[in-house]
């Protein structure tokens, strides 16, 4: 394969009549002179080759592409934007960066806000109450001794009172004694 | 001409940029391999403009629409030849079946709208046609990819997934087929 190599460039770089003897000597030995100045031809024939694209392919490819472009900007949101909502979509960044009122931010007095010149800062006024601490206590609940009864007293009727009258009377003796 | 900032680019980092979606860089591209691609092209198909530029067309569309199938540690030229071969063999596949259903249903051999061109192409023919005609499929790629493109054998090889002996033996043949036809 060696000869190959040696006879391909020389059919790339020389006609048979610019070789030198040595070079004409393995050609003649493998190919001879018609196949070579054949081949050679064909070579320099083909390797010249540029056969031109019509413009048109191009341009039809380049909308392709930038068709397959805009689809992938608008891959997330799914819908196409006719070209009048581009600029409607222009027009509110505009008036959103521009137009929009400033908004305001509400500082408390001891707070330390980081300030851009921009800002509208109000500070509202805080007052501040103190005020006495409640402690609840909890509040004894006295529960009553159960004591054993002695004998009911026995009324009996030793005045002409009837015996509601007596039990009146009774009443306010014990509420007399309390 | 609107100056393209990119023009002085590798092809390799043009077809990063073109996998970024950069127009500039597809264009740039498509400059550098169109018409060499349409002379491939015509060549292996027989001539056909029309479907050579067709072919053009296709490959680069497949590039548009799947730029991902670029593997950036391979080399831009002998990728775009090697998707170039193997939609030949696709377009020589889909001849000899058309062919053959032809005789099988006609049981004669009608003059298709290809055949006709090709007679037209008769009279531009010239004798490396003719001989690239006569090669076959595989060693017409092989001779058009070498000394079209200029491909180094080596390339060849990785592309077509074939030994380097056998590229040379095949070339080799050219070179016998050309000494035999002259004979007559």
């Amino acid at each position: 394969m060696k000869e190959f190599e040696k006879i391909e460039s020389l059919l790339k770089t020389k006609a048979y009549h610019s070789l030198t003897a040595d070079e004409k000597a393995i050609v003649d030995a493998e190919l001879g002179q018609d196949t070579y100045e054949e081949l050679r031809n064909g070579i320099t024939q083909i390797a010249s080759e540029q056969i031109k694209v019509r413009k048109d392919v191009k341009a039809s490819l380049m909308t392709e592409f930038k068709q397959q472009e805009r689809r992938g900007i608008f891959a997330l949101i799914q819908f196409k934007l006719p070209a009048y909502t581009h600029a409607f979509s222009l027009a509110i960044i505009i008036y959103v960066i521009f137009f929009m009122p400033k908004a305001e931010r509400v500082v408390t007095q001891n707070q330390i806000v980081e300030v851009m010149v921009r800002d509208t800062i109000e500070i509202r006024q805080v007052d501040t109450l103190f005020v006495e601490k409640v402690v609840k206590v909890p509040t004894p609940v006295f529960v009553a001794q159960e004591v054993e009864s002695e004998k009911p007293i026995e009324i009996k009727q030793v005045s002409n009172r009837s015996i509601s009258e007596q039990k009146e009377v009774m009443d306010l003796v014990v509420r007399g004694l309390d | 001409m609107i100056f393209n900032k990119h023009v002085n680019r590798t092809d390799e980092e043009l077809m990063v940029l073109v996998k970024n979606r950069n127009h500039q860089a597809f264009s740039i591209l498509y400059n550098r391999y169109a018409d060499r691609l349409n002379a491939f092209f015509y060549r292996m198909l027989w001539s056909n403009r029309e479907m050579s530029e067709d072919f053009v067309h296709d490959l680069f569309s497949k590039i548009i629409n799947k730029p991902e199938l670029y593997d950036e540690s391979y080399m831009v030229k002998p990728w775009l030849f090697r998707i170039a071969s193997n939609m030949c063999k696709n377009a020589y596949r889909k001849r000899s079946f058309e062919e053959a259903y032809q005789k099988a249903h006609f049981h004669e051999e009608p003059i298709t709208q290809l055949q006709e061109h090709q007679l037209d192409e008769v009279v531009l023919t010239d004798q490396i046609h003719e001989l690239l005609d006569e090669m076959g499929e595989e060693r017409k790629m092989l001779f058009l990819l070498r000394y079209q493109q200029e491909l180094p054998i080596q390339t060849i090889a990785e592309m077509l997934d074939i030994s380097e002996g056998t590229i040379k033996s095949r070339l080799f043949y050219t070179k016998e087929k050309i000494r035999t036809s002259l004979k007559y």
